[in-house]
């Protein structure tokens, strides 16, 4: 069974642990699945079997604390501490195919923009290639880092019991926010102040969107092949 | 931790790959045979950060086979290496538990 696959068995065997057991084992479950550096073959593979543990304990009428202990956190250190890492090559293969695959989306939601405005006015096509590289260097390591804070976040977040009250859900909103408009707001500055450099093409919004579907197929077939996402 | 369970750390990998040796086992059936052999006080998960270094080690490798109750687990069985880490293991067992079991009986040097 590949990583994939536990993901859903997971899933659908969680629904029969009671309330308390299943908060208790949901977060050692986000916890582990919070270090994106092991390996998810065998973070996915431990996660079923602590899962079927601890329906089997529940059966006999034990607790989670009486499987895992009282330290749920300390407890997951240790399992981490003892999980493989993820291949130094499927992790570059899987960022470079989030990159190739943003790029093929950039490309197909400016080429729409693009479409639409060709019907109202005179757009200009024209697309330096030095520019648009840089840019989108620098937006896919904007996306890294921020994804990176969020699952930091996250992480240090689990096991605490004051995640869901109303304040903190009022902060994280507010702070998913806040984020989103420094993020955005830096797209739009960068674009203003790398200048046009490099290669000048010519490249109106069906070019565009012919581009990305194109681009989006080859990552498929990619994907497909060397079974990059599992 | 307890006297018990600090003298009871060291062993316990061995016990484990004793007890896999004689057939494969998952996690759950594994601290149920520990158990009956009355060690009743190792926290049932603990054999888990356990059973990944093992398996980290190369001393037993996980399969997930189809179990006669129901879906697919992950059994463990030995590897060549995990056999000879048992031998080893039961070698300097021996070397030790007759010295000691000699001195905590209070008995004379031989």
């Amino acid at each position: 069974m590949n990583a994939k696959d536990l993901i859903a068995l997971n899933n659908e065997k969680r629904k029969q642990l009671n309330e308390h057991n299943r908060n208790y084992y949901e977060d050692m479950l986000v916890y582990i699945r919070s270090h994106l550096l092991l390996s998810e073959q065998q973070s996915e593979e431990l996660l079923m079997e602590l899962l079927d543990h601890l329906l089997e304990a529940q059966k006999h009428g034990k607790s989670a604390e009486d499987v895992f202990g009282k330290d749920p956190k300390a407890y997951c250190d240790e399992l981490i501490g003892q999980l493989p890492k993820e291949k130094r090559r499927n992790i570059y293969a899987f960022i470079g195919y989030l990159m190739i695959q943003l790029f093929a989306l950039i490309t197909l939601a400016t080429g729409a923009v693009e479409l639409v405005a060709e019907l109202f006015t005179d757009v200009d096509d024209t697309v330096y290639l030095g520019k648009e590289f840089v840019l989108f260097v620098i937006d896919f390591a904007v996306i890294l880092l921020v994804v990176a804070i969020i699952v930091l976040w996250i992480r240090k977040s689990t096991f605490r019991d004051d995640s869901n009250t109303f304040n903190n859900k009022v902060k994280t909103f507010l702070v998913v926010w806040f984020v989103f408009f420094i993020v955005f707001g830096m797209f739009i500055l960068m674009e203003r102040l790398v200048p046009e450099f490099g290669y000048r093409i010519e490249a109106g919004g069906m070019v565009r969107i012919l581009f990305g579907l194109f681009v989006l197929a080859m990552t498929w077939l990619l994907n497909k092949k060397f079974r990059i996402t599992k | 931790m307890s006297l018990r369970s600090q003298l009871l750390k060291g062993v316990l990998e061995g016990c484990i790959l004793a007890i896999i040796k004689q057939e494969s086992v998952y996690g759950y059936e594994l601290s149920v045979k520990l158990q009956q052999f009355g060690l009743n006080d190792v926290s049932e998960g603990s054999i888990y950060p356990l059973l990944l270094r093992l398996q980290k080690a190369g001393l037993i490798k996980g399969e997930m086979r189809d179990s006669p109750s129901g879906p697919k687990r992950k059994y463990y069985h030995l590897t060549e290496k995990g056999e000879k880490a048992l031998q080893d293991f039961i070698t300097e067992w021996e070397s030790i538990r007759t010295p000691v079991e000699a001195i905590l009986r209070g008995g004379e040097v031989t």
